[in-house]
């Protein structure tokens, strides 16, 4: 159980890193920082794990792996969420669709989220049009066929 | 379902030779293999949802659907899922949005994710 409270804490300890490291900026941006202080954590814990430990390295990693990709998707949806994001905003009193949908793009708007995709390298501006990059049409690939 | 069936094909096969000695390491492995399905089936909703991919999709095909349409559709999401109800005032919080809404703000002051 001592060996389970040790994986727990060294979690936690990595959540909270992964914030200090991202304060202020976007998941996607800070992505290098928040790999770095995983991994960092990740080597300290399997270090114990390897000299004092009852698990073996290969479960600690398989768990080490789930937990970054399960806080992963659930930071970077708390983040993005369009829904989510409404709800907070309702939180301020009742809005039209029209009212909420202007509210929203107002914040996270098509020319804002334009700047995001040519800044991840998804699409590029050329000769006064955007098109979608080599990077942009695999990503494109692999959704449609997840959907 | 694969995932579900990885898992307890996991479990169902390290109970047969269960010793007190491995107990944490399965333990680890069954939470980690769940972490793992949890992870991929959030990232996969993500990025079929994604309204910036949507977006890409139509830089590559030249379309001129309405930007807002996929933004608008999470508004009867919210409806759906029974967060909103349409007054003649609008939309309006009901009392699990409520407890949502402010579960999510509380979450974008503890990550620092501006409102």
């Amino acid at each position: 159980m001592n060996d389970i409270a040790i994986v727990v804490v060294a979690l936690i300890a990595a959540m909270w890193i992964s914030e200090l490291a991202l304060r202020g900026t976007k998941l996607q941006t800070g992505l290098a920082r928040v790999l770095a202080a995983w991994g960092s954590v990740y080597a300290l814990t399997l270090g114990y794990t390897l000299l004092r430990s009852g698990i073996s390295p290969i479960g600690f990693t398989i768990l080490w792996g789930g937990a970054f990709l399960s806080w992963f998707g659930l930071r970077s949806h708390a983040e993005s969420s369009i829904l989510l994001r409404m709800l907070v905003m309702l939180r301020r009193g009742a809005s039209s669709d029209e009212e909420l949908v202007a509210r929203y793009v107002s914040l996270y708007g098509e020319t804002a989220r334009i700047d995001e995709l040519c800044r991840g390298g998804l699409a590029q501006k050329a000769r006064g049009s955007f098109t979608v990059t080599a990077k942009g049409s695999t990503v494109l690939r692999v959704v449609s066929k997840l959907r | 379902m694969l995932g579900v069936a990885v898992i307890g094909g996991f479990v169902l096969a390290t109970s047969r030779s269960a010793s007190a000695h491995t107990a944490s390491t399965r333990l680890v492995i069954a939470i980690g293999l769940s972490a793992w399905v949890f992870g991929l089936l959030i990232v996969r909703v993500m990025l079929v949802r994604s309204v910036s991919l949507r977006l890409l999709a139509r830089i590559d095909s030249s379309s001129r659907d309405a930007f807002d349409a996929g933004i608008r559709a999470r508004i009867g999401d919210m409806q759906r899922f029974h967060l909103v109800r349409e007054t003649t005032g609008g939309n309006m919080l009901t009392g699990f949005g409520e407890l949502v809404g402010g579960l999510v703000a509380a979450c974008y002051i503890v990550l620092g994710i501006e409102a």
